[in-house]
C-alpha cells in the first residue's frame, strides 16, 4: 500500500475528493518517511523544518555525501582573508542530536519514481512517502572549451564550496606583487548572480591589504550585464582604482578558449593571459536531477510555484538552485526560503498540517570593501502559477558610509541567523 | 547604533508615544483573532535572518519582544517612517492579519 500514492489509492477504493485529506500515517501503520537529498541551503533547511514541525510524527532522512558543509555564501570572505575556513563550515550534528534527523553520508544516485526509493552509490536503498530534492549545481565543464573537472585543479572554479575553495584560496595566497588574475564568468542562469562581482571584490581587497599594488583583475563576461553592477564598479572605482577591468561580450567577441596549462583566455578580440585563472562554467541542476528525469529543457526542474513539488512526480520537491523558481534567483537564502514553503507542503501530505498560501523571500548582501556592504532582495508570492516578486529592494548608488556599514553588519547577522535555521 | 535606535523606538512605541493614526492601526491589529500555525509559517521567514541565540549580531533579536511594540514597528517599516530596505520590502508585503499573526507568535517567544 505504501507503493501507491494518495491519489493511485483514493482512486482505486473509488473513494470522493474528501478522502484525499487522509493522511499517510494513517494509512499505513508506520511513520510517513520524508527523504532529503543534498545538505544545503536548500536539503538541510528542509530536513530541520519537517523533523522540527512535525514534532516526531515523521521519519526524516537526510542524504549527503559530505561530513561537513562549507557555504558557498561567504567563501568570497574567506579568500578574502576577511573570515576563515572553519567559520563557513558546519556539521550536522544536530540536525541529528537535537531533532532526531537520520543523517546518512553516501551519494544518492539514482531515484526509482515507481517503486519511491532511492538507492546510493554504496548499493543501499531507502524507501520514502515524499522525496526533496536539493541537490544544488553541476558544472558543464565543457561550455569552457578546453576546460575539465581535470583543468580546475590547475585553474579552480570554486563554485562548489569546499577542496575547490581551499585550492583557490590557496594559489590566491601564492600569487605575487605583479601577477594578474582572469576570471571567466558563467552565463545565466548560474548559482548566486553577484558571486563572481563580490569574488573579485574580494581578490582585489587581499591584494591590497597584501600590498600587491601592481596586480590585476580581468573579468571576461559571456553576459552584458550583471547583478548590482553599479554598486560593484563604483565600489571597485573607491576601494581599488584601477586593479579590475571587467569586460562585456560586445567587447571580447565570444571566449572562444582556456588553455589552464599555459593560463590562457583566448576571446575574439585578444588573448587574455592570468598567472590564475578562476574559470566558472554554465551550470545545470545536480546529476540526480537529470537521472530521475525532472529536467526541462532549460537543465533545470520545473516545479509548481505555490509548493515547490516537481511538476512531474507529484511525490517529489525540487527545491534551491536545482529548481526553475520563477523570478528568484538561484541563492542559498532562496533555496531556504523555498525548503520551507515545501516542508509545509510536505507535512500536508503526509501528516494533514495546515497549509497556508507560499510566501518567499530572498537577500543577498555583497561585501565590496571593508565596512562596505550592498544588497538585494525581495519578496515574492505564487502569482498565475509563477513565482512573482511582489516588492523588491537593492542598496542606493548615493548612501552614507554609515548604512554601507550597517548593511555589512546586517550581512554577518544573516549568516549567523540562516546557518543556525540551517543546521540547528 | 543598530540596538540604541531599536531600543528607543521599542521604548517609544510601549510609552504610547507613536502617531494617533498608527495608534489606532495598532488597536485594530491587536482585536485580530490571528491563527497561531499561520503566525508560526509567516515567522520561519524571519529566522533566516533573526535567531534567538544571537547577541545583537546586526541584526535584532525580535523573540520576546512586546506584542504592540512588533505591530508598531511592523506598520512603521510598511510606512516607510522606519529605515531599512529589507525590512521595508518584508513588510510591505504583509496584511494586518499576517502583521498580528507574527506580533502574537514572536511575543510568545522566549
Amino acid at each position: 500500500m505504501s507503493q501507491l500514492t494518495r491519489r493511485q489509492f483514493t482512486q482505486a477504493l473509488g473513494l470522493g475528493a474528501a478522502a484525499l485529506t487522509v493522511p499517510i500515517n494513517v494509512i499505513g501503520q508506520a511513520k510517513p518517511k520524508v527523504v532529503i537529498v543534498g545538505g544545503g541551503a536548500g536539503g538541510a533547511t528542509a530536513a530541520r523544518y519537517v523533523a522540527k514541525n512535525s514534532k516526531g510524527a515523521v521519519d526524516v532522512t537526510l542524504i549527503e555525501n559530505s561530513k561537513t558543509y562549507t557555504t558557498c555564501f561567504f567563501s568570497n570572505l574567506y579568500l578574502g582573508g576577511v573570515r576563515d575556513y572553519d567559520s563557513i563550515t558546519h556539521s550536522y550534528d544536530t540536525l541529528a542530536s537535537d531533532y532526531g534527523v537520520k543523517v546518512v553520508h553516501g551519494y544518492a544516485s539514482e531515484v526509482d519514481r515507481n517503486g519511491r526509493t532511492i538507492k546510493l552509490q554504496d548499493g543501499t536503498s531507502i524507501a520514502y512517502d515524499r522525496l526533496v530534492l536539493s541537490p544544488g549545481i553541476d558544472l558543464i565543464y565543457d561550455s569552457v572549451p578546453g576546460y575539465s573537472e581535470e583543468a580546475a585543479e590547475i585553474a579552480p572554479h570554486a563554485w562548489q564550496a569546499g577542496p575547490q575553495t581551499q585550492l583557490l584560496k590557496t594559489k590566491l595566497e601564492a600569487l605575487q606583487n605583479g601577477d594578474n588574475v582572469v576570471m571567466v564568468a558563467p552565463p545565466n542562469p548560474y548559482r548566486c548572480p553577484p558571486g563572481p562581482y563580490e569574488r573579485v571584490s574580494m581578490m582585489a581587497h587581499l591584494f591590497k591589504t597584501k600590498g600587491m599594488t601592481d596586480s590585476t583583475i580581468t573579468i571576461l563576461d559571456p553576459k552584458p550585464k550583471f547583478s548590482k553592477q553599479g554598486l560593484f564598479t563604483a565600489g571597485w572605482e573607491k576601494h581599488y582604482p584601477g586593479v579590475i577591468e571587467w569586460i562585456s561580450p560586445d567587447i571580447h567577441g565570444g571566449i572562444l578558449s582556456v588553455d589552464v596549462n599555459t593560463g590562457t583566455v583566448e576571446t575574439d578580440l585578444d588573448t587574455f593571459e592570468g598567472t590564475l585563472l578562476n574559470i566558472i562554467p554554465k551550470q545545470t541542476a545536480g546529476a540526480i536531477a537529470h537521472q530521475a528525469e525532472l529536467v526541462d529543457d532549460s537543465g533545470f526542474c520545473q516545479i509548481v510555484s505555490d509548493s515547490m513539488r516537481s511538476v512531474v512526480d507529484e511525490n517529489i520537491f525540487v527545491i534551491g538552485d536545482a529548481s526553475v523558481a520563477g523570478a528568484m534567483p538561484k541563492s542559498g537564502f532562496s533555496a531556504n526560503s523555498q525548503a520551507k514553503v515545501a516542508a509545509m507542503h510536505i507535512l500536508g501530505d503526509v501528516i494533514s498540517s495546515k497549509t497556508f498560501p507560499a510566501k518567499y523571500s530572498n537577500t543577498c548582501w555583497s561585501m565590496i570593501g571593508t565596512d562596505d556592504g550592498v544588497k538585494v532582495g525581495a519578496q515574492y508570492a505564487s502569482v498565475d502559477g509563477k513565482i512573482a516578486s511582489t516588492s523588491k529592494f537593492v542598496s542606493q548608488g548615493d548612501e552614507d558610509a554609515m548604512v554601507r556599514k550597517e548593511t555589512f553588519e546586517e550581512s554577518l547577522g544573516w549568516y549567523d541567523g540562516m546557518t543556525k535555521d540551517m543546521f540547528g | 547604533m543598530n540596538r540604541l535606535l531599536i531600543s528607543l523606538f521599542v521604548l517609544c512605541c510601549t510609552t504610547s508615544s507613536y502617531a494617533g493614526d498608527t495608534d489606532s492601526r495598532v488597536t485594530d491589529i491587536l482585536k485580530l483573532d490571528s491563527d497561531e500555525a499561520y503566525g508560526e509559517y509567516l515567522a520561519s521567514e524571519c529566522s533566516t535572518c533573526h535567531n534567538t541565540s544571537s547577541a545583537d549580531n546586526g541584526i535584532p533579536i525580535i523573540h520576546g519582544q512586546d506584542q504592540q511594540a512588533l505591530i508598531a514597528a511592523l506598520l512603521a517599516y510598511q510606512d516607510k517612517t522606519r529605515e531599512n530596505e529589507t525590512m521595508q520590502s518584508v513588510a510591505g508585503a504583509l496584511g494586518n492579519e499576517e502583521i498580528g499573526a507574527l506580533a502574537r507568535y514572536f511575543s510568545s517567544q522566549k
